[in-house]
């Protein structure tokens, strides 16, 4: 008996093309998704309007930040550790743009309105590079940068009633029609900040 | 050319015998606490240094007392966990443990000085005591300096 006459081939060849051919419709589906989500990532914009105000009790609204791209960092004036930080490296990168630093808006949004006010975080920002404002004001209206860019932020409770904060330390890139770009982490190498900035600049 | 390399030399080397200091406190060495240069209006201020525990036994630092310029000092440890900065306290205190290192060091261990009563200035000093379990207690200043950079960036003493 001949096994492999054409029709016997048939029988072997024919599932094992359907299953290539499930297979590769499978990973093309995966790429496909892949490459959604990367547009999604590209989708995440501040949505809805806010009014918050920066050190000098100056209202500022969705519409301020619209037009040049802006940096977000998100945290509290009573982190003794990574905000200052944070804040101190920014302040060196903000100067190492030279004059391109007039092209990029720079916020510390507070996410411990409650103990940071316009008039604490004035204070607080002195001594840090002048480019860098505040942004503070109701939970509600700070939750919708929080929440625009899944910003973590916890309170968690200390001895004595106080308390600190959990949040995201990394710094938010976004350009100039809010929608996300990408992130500077606290770990980044000073130069590869400053090379995401610029590149912040010509988006 | 050579005159200005053992110049180079010579400050850097003048530079570290003025920052550099070092406390024994029986079979610890402590050294070079320093803390933070605050901000304008901040509340608190972030200090560190290395406690090298030379001997065979463990040793913990249980907490930081005598700080007249803060309201209250606690030992705290923040952690990066992806990319969310998280700070607690370490109300066992640090643990040293024999013929170890530790290191206190911004992003990991830290004494926080908190309610402060003026902003800690760069380039004055802060008296505060160390108290452990074991050794006992010793004061020593932290430099205020400013501290710029991220932990794997920071410029060591």
């Amino acid at each position: 008996m001949k096994i492999f006459n054409r029709g016997n081939i048939s029988y072997f060849i024919a599932p094992i093309i359907i299953l290539i051919l499930m297979y590769a419709v499978f990973t093309f589906t995966l790429v496909l998704n892949k490459a959604n989500a990367a547009q999604n990532i590209k989708n995440i914009k501040i949505n809805s309007d806010f009014e918050l105000f920066d050190q000098n009790n100056k209202k500022i609204k969705k519409f301020n930040l619209l037009g040049s791209p802006t940096v977000l960092f998100f945290g509290f004036t009573y982190c003794p550790d990574v905000c200052p930080t944070t804040l101190q490296s920014l302040s060196v990168l903000i100067d190492k743009l030279g004059k391109d630093k007039n092209k990029i808006k720079f916020y510390f949004v507070s996410i411990d309105p409650e103990r940071d006010t316009p008039a604490v975080l004035k204070d607080y920002l002195s001594s840090f590079n002048p480019k860098i404002n505040a942004l503070t004001g109701k939970q509600k209206d700070l939750d919708v940068l929080i929440k625009s860019f899944s910003i973590y932020a916890k309170k968690v409770p200390l001895d004595n009633n106080n308390y600190t904060m959990d949040h995201t330390a990394s710094l938010i890139l976004i350009d100039k029609n809010t929608s996300f770009v990408g992130t500077i982490t606290y770990e980044e190498k000073n130069k590869v900040a400053l090379e995401k900035l610029q590149k912040l600049i010509k988006n | 050319m050579l005159k200005k390399i053992l110049i180079t030399l010579f400050v850097i080397t003048l530079s570290g015998s003025v920052f550099a200091h070092e406390y024994k406190l029986g079979t610890l060495e402590i050294d070079h606490p320093y803390t933070r240069a605050t901000a304008a209006g901040a509340k608190v201020g972030g200090a560190f240094m290395t406690i090298n525990n030379r001997g065979s036994q463990p040793d913990k630092l249980v907490s930081v007392t005598g700080a007249a310029f803060a309201g209250k000092v606690e030992l705290h440890e923040t952690k990066m966990i992806n990319n969310v900065m998280e700070m607690r306290e370490l109300k066992q205190g640090l643990v040293i443990p024999a013929k170890s290192k530790v290191e206190l060091k911004p992003g990991a261990y830290h004494v926080m000085f908190m309610d402060l009563k003026e902003p800690l200035v760069k380039g004055k000093k802060y008296k505060a005591k160390l108290n452990f379990e074991k050794s006992g207690s010793i004061e020593v200043e932290f430099d205020a300096i400013e501290v710029k950079n991220n932990s794997k960036e920071q410029h060591k003493h």
